[in-house]
């Protein structure tokens, strides 16, 4: 594990990654820092990379080379338990698909992080679950199951899901791709309401309109960043 | 070179069928003296029948169980009346379920004087050429079946090693078939649901919690496999037994311990063939999964 003193909370530094048959990298040479408390969106067209760039930025993904540094510390470097620890506790994953479990209620779907193996949680999680619900506003709907909700219901339960074991940190990948424009704003509204609570935030989308949202917007280009804009009260 | 001499015991019996309290059951008549000494090894509640008796009897230990005999009483058999002298102590042989009566008696009841069903005859000495013995007695009696005991002992034996090993074999197989079936079937589960890994490991189980997810279901299958088909089992063991009029009576085929042996083994069997599947499962990666959705 390598430390650095000063160092930003999450720092990319020349991360590089090429799928295998891939003709080009799909990461070339990338650098970025990202504060706490940061609100980032990453924007690009398909194929540009920024979903690689948050998943190797959370862990899911190693690159071939360069490093991410979590707090200090090279998460490219420590051990596979480390990072599934990390992913558990300190980074929370939302998608476009929402990538609910049909089979189980909004709350247990909530819950998921929590089991790790052999599904068994205390009352205190299963409270922190209940309070995550509330927080995104689906008081009533524990015992839902996806099917039964909205798009947006569904997201809610998704980043609920994300949050529910106190994490420091939200990528989310496209989180209104697959909604409309009104649950989509609502969306933002909670991811905003999120970020003010001290979550950082990495989304990445599509849309130029919620990416200016955020403080800071990094655009991809084949697998490079190739601007860095800044919100205007920033 | 005649081995008469060899020739300790020759032991009639005619074996018919009667009713006894209402119930069918084999009669064997035998030659008292002859037949006590053969069955040297014959133990009896109560006493043996008189050598020159000619209406006692003794009774095998299971027929006397069900039909509630015991030593003293008289039964009636095709309206002949037998003094039960005793009841032979369990044998493991059919001889604990038929009636032993003295052979002339079961002659005149069968309506088959002078006949014998067959003879046992026994060489008493150490080292007798059984094989020369047996040539002689189907040369003098020539149309008669002649078996030495030992030959027909080994046939039941091979008849019963051979459905033992078939049963055994028979049972391999389709273990074997239900392991391929659970390792594909449960292959087919992880394709199925790489997303629902791919979410697990996205939300920070590790690759060991994926393993076990996968493990423990096939072992909750398997145990509630194993406990209906043990279930299943006894109750078409149970109608088989019935239909084939088998047993007498209801047969008490439930056992609670062979219910959680068969319960532990087919849960261990279906984790043990789940484990390669879980393994696989495992080794999902999230990233990829999520994004082949």
């Amino acid at each position: 594990m390598q430390k650095t003193h000063t160092s930003p909370f999450i720092q990319a530094v020349q991360v590089s990654k090429r799928y295998p048959g891939a003709v080009k990298p799909v990461l070339e040479d990338v650098n970025l820092q990202v504060q706490r408390g940061e609100f980032l969106a990453i924007l690009g067209r398909s194929g540009s990379g920024k979903s690689t760039l948050l998943n190797t930025l959370s862990s899911l993904v190693l690159p071939d080379s360069g490093s991410i540094y979590m707090e200090g510390t090279d998460i490219c470097k420590v051990k596979e338990k480390e990072r599934n620890r990390l992913r558990s506790h300190t980074f929370a994953m939302v998608f476009q698909q929402h990538h609910l479990l049909p089979y189980l209620t909004a709350l247990e779907n909530v819950l998921l992080p929590f089991m790790g193996g052999l599904g068994h949680v205390t009352k205190a999680q299963r409270q922190a679950a209940l309070d995550m619900l509330e927080n995104v506003g689906l008081q009533g709907k524990e015992n839902s199951r996806p099917g039964t909700l909205s798009g947006g219901e569904q997201q809610r339960v998704a980043i609920a899901r994300a949050l529910a074991r106190g994490a420091k940190v939200l990528f989310a990948d496209e989180p209104t791709g697959s909604l409309d424009s009104v649950t989509g704003d609502a969306i933002m509204q909670l991811l905003h309401s999120l970020n003010k609570q001290g979550v950082t935030v990495i989304m990445v989308s599509h849309n130029p309109e919620y990416a200016r949202q955020a403080q800071r917007m990094v655009t991809m280009q084949d697998g490079r960043i190739v601007g860095i804009a800044h919100a205007p009260n920033e | 070179m005649p081995l008469r001499a060899n020739v300790a015991i020759i032991a009639p019996k005619l074996i018919a069928t009667a009713k006894i309290h209402g119930k069918a059951s084999a009669v064997v008549g035998v030659d008292w003296q002859e037949e006590l000494a053969l069955k040297g090894y014959w133990e009896v509640h109560g006493e043996f029948p008189s050598p020159t008796a000619t209406h006692d009897a003794l009774v095998g230990a299971s027929l006397a169980q069900s039909l509630g005999i015991a030593p003293g009483q008289t039964i009636q058999v095709q309206g002949q009346d037998f003094t039960v002298r005793g009841v032979l102590l369990p044998t493991g042989s059919d001889d604990d379920a038929v009636l032993f009566a003295p052979l002339a008696a079961v002659q005149t009841m069968a309506g088959k004087q002078d006949q014998a069903t067959f003879l046992e005859v026994a060489a008493l000495c150490s080292g007798c050429p059984i094989e020369d013995i047996v040539l002689q007695l189907q040369e003098a009696l020539p149309g008669t079946e002649v078996k030495a005991l030992r030959q027909v002992a080994e046939s039941r034996m091979y008849a019963v090693h051979f459905a033992q090993d078939l049963a055994f074999y028979v049972s391999l197989v389709i273990l074997v078939t239900a392991l391929a079936m659970i390792i594909m079937s449960m292959l087919s589960s992880v394709n199925e649901r790489k997303k629902e890994i791919g979410i697990m490991r996205a939300v920070g189980f590790s690759r060991s919690s994926v393993f076990a997810v996968f493990v423990s279901e096939a072992l909750g299958i398997g145990a509630l496999a194993g406990l209906l088909g043990y279930v299943a089992g006894c109750f078409l063991a149970t109608y088989v037994l019935a239909s084939l009029h088998l047993t007498e009576g209801p047969v008490q085929l439930f056992s609670l311990q062979h219910l959680l042996a068969t319960t532990a083994l087919v849960a261990g069997a279906a984790a043990l063939a789940a484990a390669f599947p879980a393994w696989k499962a495992s080794l999902v990666e999230p990233a990829d999964s999520l994004a082949a959705v």
